[in-house]
């Protein structure tokens, strides 16, 4: 008990020893901890990037798959034609009419409008459904829209209340001329000649062996001639990105290719 | 005391450092333990969307190896592996399925078809004929596509929920046919089939997906021995004088039907080539009497030359009497052509009467010998036809130079039908405006009739040229 080694060893550690040991734990654990905040943030924006790009990749498949399966049933499946909503007249709904010239005279398809006329389950309904996909000017959400055929205009029928409903969020596309040219900042190969992209391009069904791309297929370029949809979606993440502040970007492709015949 | 003092003086130390180790290890555990889920979240769904690709492809696959060999021409024909697999015309509920299982597995009990009676009704299946066949998928041990089973089947109105005739009633029986535009229940045409395709990848997704096809015939029908189009103006040889001479428009397998011996396009034609064939008595067929006619059997089929079905676009006519018709009726044969030769001296490509086969030659085709059986099919030749003894029966289209000569003074016949027609000028090939003169020269006439029209040769000259989908759709499961 008196024995002075006996004290010292049970003083366990001085102050400035602890200060020291305080002061070194202090520096680790605020370095840890910093670099844990950071890559938290980092995991936050990127999962809210990948959130957005996962969402538009979806609806990519989505189109394809709805271009994949369009125009069933066709006419030649029937002697004596059925009500004009038993049968999909043309794979694609053409607006005003199905022998307007995509480009040029057709309200429907254009760049960023496509209805697809088939039936998407014929063992529920023998009704034709019209599936419209729309991104509306000035606007960055795809529509997407799903209503039975009717004797009316695929566009009109499509623009009821309540049919289409937002469907990809933050699509560029049809950006401002502004946005464009933010997005060429950070990303100069986008958007070639600063235009907006449309989100479909057709490939007509020619009398020849060659599809054309539509607007060079002449007579052919007419919604019913349509044989190949090539979509592409500029989607931005709802988050910047968190080390440079910039916008995030992905632009996606897919093709749809139609297999029943177009009339 | 001071040893109790003492041993709380450690506790308490060490304690501090477990608690701080506990809860930074908490802390770094639960980061990562979302950053996983998360991750696992990613993973599955871009693994959703590959999975339903990859099925979609996959059955897509087998769509495609069940009509590619539907088509006789192709190496691997249902008939050629398993003869009679597939019938002329199959009955209902006559079922094909071409198989491809994954090591030993027997696909149809392992995956059933539970679809056939969905569309046929229930039992359907257990009563049914079922026929199987290996897919060709997997080539030496290396495994294919991930398809397992491919269906092909009749189709009645029931089986796929549609009113073909309109008459408000789904018929359950009546086997469905395609007429070359609209399916009918009138047996017109030929037969539609059904090809049903599931797909089952490792990971379970599965996908089913549907063709209704159906043949389309090259039907070229030129309805008399010798068809002569375009302006024929006297100033070439048309047939043979010779009492030995002579073309039938008699249809040899069906005799009661009587063709034109030769038919011309215009009145200026008919009337030319009357003055050529003589005596009136060796070109008998329509128009004829019982004896040797008293008039040469030649008309003009002018209207049926100038709305000529378009053997590849039902529905659509060609005007074979204008330079534009035959050429595009030439670059389609061309595009459904076999073999295409600069002349004639493979003959090992002509086929025969059970496998005709379609020839283009871009030259001139020099035909000799008396081959058993003659070659058969559709020969289409752009330069002059030489042609000698029996080497060849079925459809001749000389439609180019437009001249068929025979090639030396022997016994000669050939049966089926002649198509001349002059488009390039004989000696510089330049195209004409209009269809020009054609030539038919004969050296010797032996063994009358030489030329003779027959409708069963021609019919089985016309082949099969592909199972064309009639629409496709997928099956939602």
């Amino acid at each position: 008990m008196s024995d002075p080694r006996t004290i010292k060893r049970q003083a366990g550690f001085s102050l400035l020893e602890l200060l020291v040991a305080a002061a070194m734990f202090l520096i680790v654990a605020g370095t840890a901890f910093t670099l844990l905040g950071a890559a938290q943030k980092r995991y936050q924006t990127d999962s809210q990037i990948l959130a957005s790009f996962q969402e538009a990749r979806l609806g990519l498949d989505q189109i394809v798959r709805d271009v994949n399966d369009s125009g069933y049933p066709p006419p030649n499946h029937f002697s004596v034609l059925p009500a004009a909503n038993l049968y999909a007249a043309t794979p694609f709904a053409g607006s005003p009419s199905a022998a307007c010239f995509i480009g040029t005279t057709c309200a429907s398809p254009q760049d960023f409008d496509l209805i697809i006329e088939t039936n998407l389950d014929p063992s529920s309904s023998p009704n034709v459904q019209w599936v419209r996909y729309q991104l509306p000017a000035g606007s960055t959400t795809l529509m997407r829209g799903v209503t039975n055929k009717v004797a009316m205009d695929p566009v009109a029928a499509t623009s009821a209340a309540g049919v289409m409903v937002p469907y990809v969020q933050n699509v560029m596309n049809n950006a401002t001329a502004g946005q464009i040219s933010a997005i060429r900042a950070v990303y100069p190969t986008m958007f070639p000649g600063g235009a907006p992209v449309p989100i479909f391009a057709y490939t007509c069904e020619t009398s020849g062996t060659t599809p054309l791309s539509c607007p060079t297929a002449g007579a052919f370029n007419t919604p019913q001639n349509i044989l190949d949809v090539e979509i592409t979606l500029i989607v931005q993440a709802t988050a910047v990105d968190a080390q440079t502040g910039l916008p995030r970007l992905v632009e996606l492709h897919g093709r749809g290719h139609r297999l029943n015949p177009n009339q | 005391m001071s040893a109790t003092r003492q041993r709380r003086c450690t506790n308490s130390e060490e304690g501090v450092a477990l608690l701080i180790a506990i809860s930074a290890l908490l802390l770094i555990s639960v980061v990562a333990i979302s950053l996983i889920i998360a991750a696992g979240m990613e993973t599955s769904l871009s693994g959703n969307y590959r999975s339903s690709t990859s099925a979609y492809y996959a059955a897509r696959a087998g769509l495609e190896e069940g009509r590619g060999r539907l088509l006789p021409r192709n190496p691997d024909y249902f008939n050629a592996t398993s003869p009679a697999f597939i019938p002329a015309a199959l009955t209902l509920h006559d079922v094909r399925y071409v198989t491809n299982p994954t090591g030993a597995e027997n696909v149809l009990t392992a995956y059933p078809d539970t679809e056939y009676d969905t569309e046929f009704g229930a039992g359907s299946l257990a009563g049914a004929t079922v026929k199987t066949i290996a897919s060709i998928s997997p080539v030496a041990g290396i495994a294919g596509a991930l398809y397992k089973w491919v269906r092909i089947n009749p189709i009645t109105e029931k089986s796929i929920n549609l009113d073909v005739n309109g008459d408000h009633v789904e018929d359950p029986t009546t086997l469905l046919f395609f007429d070359g535009q609209h399916l009918n229940l009138t047996a017109t045409g030929q037969q539609a089939l059904e090809v049903t395709s599931l797909a089952v990848l490792p990971n379970g997704t599965q996908k089913i997906l549907q063709y209704v096809v159906a043949p389309v015939i090259l039907s070229l029908n030129f309805p008399a021995a010798v068809t002569a189009v375009g302006n024929y103006t006297g100033a070439t040889s048309f047939g043979n004088q010779s009492a030995g001479f002579g073309i039938s428009g008699t249809d040899f397998c069906n005799p009661a039907s009587q063709q034109y011996a030769v038919a011309g396009t215009s009145p200026a034609s008919v009337t030319n080539l009357s003055a050529k064939l003589t005596p009136a008595g060796n070109y008998p067929g329509t128009g004829g009497s019982a004896g040797p006619p008293a008039t040469a059997s030649v008309g003009s089929n002018a209207a049926a030359m100038q709305n000529f079905p378009d053997p590849l676009h039902p529905g659509q006519m060609l005007d074979l009497t204008t330079i534009a018709g035959l050429n595009q009726l030439v670059s389609e044969i061309q595009s459904s052509a076999d073999y295409t030769m600069t002349d004639c001296s493979n003959t090992s490509n002509l086929g025969s009467a059970s496998s005709p086969t379609v020839v283009m030659v871009t030259g001139n085709c020099s035909l000799s010998g008396n081959p058993s059986p003659p070659g058969s099919g559709i020969l289409l030749v752009q330069g002059d036809v030489q042609y000698v003894d029996h080497p060849y029966d079925g459809l001749i289209l000389a439609i180019g130079t437009g001249a068929f000569q025979q090639s030396a003074s022997r016994l000669t016949h050939f049966y089926g039908s002649l198509v001349l027609a002059q488009t390039v000028n004989p000696s510089t090939h330049a195209p004409l405006g209009t269809p020009g003169t054609p030539t038919l020269s004969w050296l010797a006439g032996t063994g009358n009739p030489n030329l003779q029209y027959d409708s069963c040769l021609v019919a089985n000259a016309q082949p099969t040229i592909t199972y064309k989908p009639l629409s496709f759709r997928e099956i939602s499961q």
